[in-house]
């Protein structure tokens, strides 16, 4: 019973159940338990790369840090007893307690979404939606198509910059490239368009009509699943307990 | 399966016909249908599979059946599961990552019993020889196995016909070789209709040929084997010389080894080798290290980065573009986008923007891929009109006949660059088999 296996419909369910509870928190210990508990079932029942985690999580320490100060700084002026003086600023209880639950709700939310994203395999996803969601495999199918454009576009896109580099445009620093992006977006818009109407007819010619069809990739749902689930919910209700 | 009486087609924005008075009957067989650009081949095949008219709202009249029912009573995809489908890029017809995926793709859609898909896709390669390539990423692969694993995923489908788009044209000649011995070889079952502008490659795989010009039949009979275009040299006069360098690169998959090219002014050079062999990775070195070296890439819109024709000429530099602008024949779309321009027209606008840029030297990437005779006769015609003006033409082909007009050649293998040969390199038969350069007709 692994996060990595449980049924990516329902774990996406579940997680974003919890995220709009999260949003109706306004107590720091909640959101506290919830990232804590997120991490603990996480070493429980998952496999993850702690690196990779350590550095997705990099970006949003960061937020949190930062709506952790401004709101300190600048928060409203409250009435209430003065904890201490910051830059010249009163900062009330009140203050800190805002400031607090804030950072830690971007954390908390953090947590989950990486829950999520860290033990999900896009494509198993994917057809999960297709087979539970009851996703049109119309839409999943160009989900498919756009993961194998993705090193296409990668490659068409070096070689426009080759070519135009080649032709005198200045293309030395990174900041010229981002500066030459606008140029690219035609050229690159108009390769992929054709290509993706020779895929479309391919995909026709081949049978493809996005009626119903077989699936050979089956996502099933199994017990292990809910009980996942509930111990996500179970979780989230300790953790509003927590907070009141 | 397809009988056609007086079919016309054409498309709805448009006055003329792509189709006139087509009347056909394709029996059981392997069957070619040829013609040049334009001729209505491709839009031909696109009828045979049920793509058109649908999704191009073309306009169809006459008669046209498909296995004894008219084109218009089957649903969509219904006839897929009875025609299978090969198309021209190996790039854009896949839509898994993996051969088995994209095998299993098919078999879903033509809503094959679970517990039966395996079976299927383990029998199909071992039938096509494909056993190996099971879990390979199709992305890695190379042209010719691309098209090899496309042929699988239309045979899966047990069809009775196979349709295929000029499955060569991305293709070296010893590949393309190799995929017509290999195709003759499982195509036993299945009967097969193949459009190609160059019956040449396939030898006497067909038994029946269909020639289309302008959208009618020209001819309808016993296939008729016949060689290939042929190109003359061209005659140059040679001025001064110049010493290019080529500097050794390092690449994670991929070496280049160091090398020189010497060219001379009005000179015009050819460089050979098997597809990967690195030609590409070499040309855009050579054109990275020396600045009189103008690179024309594969696909000439690449080049291209302003919205104009006339801007895109005048981009860089300050000198009058008019001239060369009608000398090229480009006038009229001085304020056309470039993107928009005829496959020949961008190629037209690439030679401008180099003889504006004061290049020396102007090499193409792969200029014949896919294109056929008319086109590789304007392309002739602007080479040679290059070199008589001084400057010196270089190009990287896979196309043998048309690789005849060079002067001067170089072969590439697995990185390294040997040379220069000249027009006797022709005789010599180990050379050029090394180089995958030998087709075994000739």
């Amino acid at each position: 019973m692994t996060f990595q296996e449980m049924n990516p419909t329902i774990k996406f369910m579940t997680v974003t159940l919890l995220m709009f509870g999260l949003a109706f928190m306004y107590n720091p210990w909640t959101p506290l338990a919830v990232f804590i508990g997120t991490l603990i079932l996480q070493i429980l029942f998952s496999n993850v790369n702690w690196k990779r985690w350590g550095l997705f999580m990099v970006p949003f320490l960061f937020t949190a840090l930062g709506t952790l100060w401004t709101t300190l700084v600048f928060g409203k002026e409250t009435s209430g007893e003065v904890m201490f003086t910051l830059f010249g600023n009163d900062v009330t209880v009140e203050n800190v307690i805002l400031a607090a639950t804030l950072s830690l709700r971007v954390l908390a939310f953090t947590a989950l979404s990486l829950l999520f994203t860290l033990t999900t395999d896009p494509k198993r996803f994917v057809y999960s939606l297709m087979q539970q969601g009851k996703l049109s495999p119309k839409i999943a199918y160009s989900v498919f198509v756009g993961f194998r454009f993705f090193p296409i576009l990668k490659h068409e896109l070096m070689q426009l910059y080759e070519t135009h580099a080649l032709r005198g445009v200045r293309l030395e620093t990174r900041l010229d490239h981002i500066r030459h992006v606008p140029n690219l977006i035609i050229p690159l818009l108009a390769g992929s368009i054709r290509q993706a109407e020779r895929i479309a007819f391919s995909m026709e010619a081949r049978g493809f009509t996005g009626e119903p069809r077989a699936t050979y990739e089956v996502v099933a749902i199994t017990r292990n699943d809910f009980l996942l689930a509930s111990l996500l919910i179970v979780l989230f209700g300790v953790s509003v307990w927590i907070g009141i | 399966m397809v009988e056609a009486e007086q079919l016309s087609f054409r498309y709805p924005e448009k006055q003329s016909k792509v189709l006139t008075d087509i009347t056909l009957q394709l029996t059981a067989g392997r069957t070619l249908i040829t013609g040049a650009s334009g001729s209505g081949k491709s839009t031909l095949f696109s009828l045979l599979n049920r793509l058109y008219p649908e999704n191009c709202d073309g306009i169809v009249t006459g008669k046209l059946y498909l296995f004894d029912r008219s084109y218009d009573t089957y649903a969509a995809g219904e006839v897929n599961r009875r025609v299978g489908t090969v198309f021209q890029d190996p790039d854009s017809q896949f839509v898994m990552q993996t051969v088995e995926e994209e095998l299993i793709f098919t078999l879903e859609n033509f809503a094959v019993a679970r517990d039966e898909m395996m079976t299927r896709v383990a029998t199909i390669l071992a039938e096509l020889q494909l056993t190996d390539y099971r879990d390979r990423v199709i992305h890695d692969l190379s042209g010719g196995e691309k098209q090899q694993i496309a042929v699988a995923c239309a045979l899966i489908g047990k069809p009775e016909w196979l349709l295929l788009d000029e499955p060569l044209a991305h293709l070296d000649p010893e590949t393309s070789t190799r995929f017509v011995q290999w195709l003759d070889n499982v195509a036993q079952t299945v009967n097969v209709v193949i459009i190609e502008h160059r019956p040449f490659l396939w030898g006497g795989f067909f038994d029946r040929e269909v020639e289309l010009v302008n959208g009618r039949i020209n001819y309808d009979g016993p296939f008729v084997a016949r060689p290939d275009y042929t190109f003359s040299p061209v005659e140059v006069t040679k001025g001064n010389v110049f010493l290019f360098h080529v500097p050794q690169l390092n690449k994670k998959t991929f070496n280049l080894a160091s090398s020189k090219l010497t060219v001379a002014e009005g000179d015009l050079i050819a460089v050979l080798g098997r597809n990967g062999s690195g030609k590409s990775t070499w040309l855009k070195s050579l054109a990275r290290e020396h600045q009189e070296v103008g690179l024309v890439p594969q696909s000439p819109a690449h080049l291209f980065i302003t919205s104009d024709v006339s801007r895109e000429l005048a981009y860089g530099h300050n000198r009058p573009i008019g001239d060369i602008m009608n000398r090229l024949g480009l006038g009229p779309f001085r304020n056309d986008h470039p993107l928009s321009l005829s496959h020949g027209q961008k190629r037209r606008l690439a030679i401008g923007v180099m003889m504006l840029s004061n290049k020396r030297l102007i090499a193409f990437d792969e200029p014949t891929a896919g294109q056929d005779e008319v086109s590789l006769r304007a392309l002739y015609e602007l080479m040679v009109e290059r070199i008589r003006a001084g400057q010196t033409v270089l190009f990287v082909t896979h196309d043998l006949s048309f690789a005849r007009i060079a002067n001067t050649y170089y072969l590439m293998h697995e990185g390294y660059l040997s040379g220069p040969y000249d027009a006797s390199l022709w005789n010599e038969t180990e050379l050029l088999q090394a180089h995958g350069l030998l087709l075994e007709e000739s």
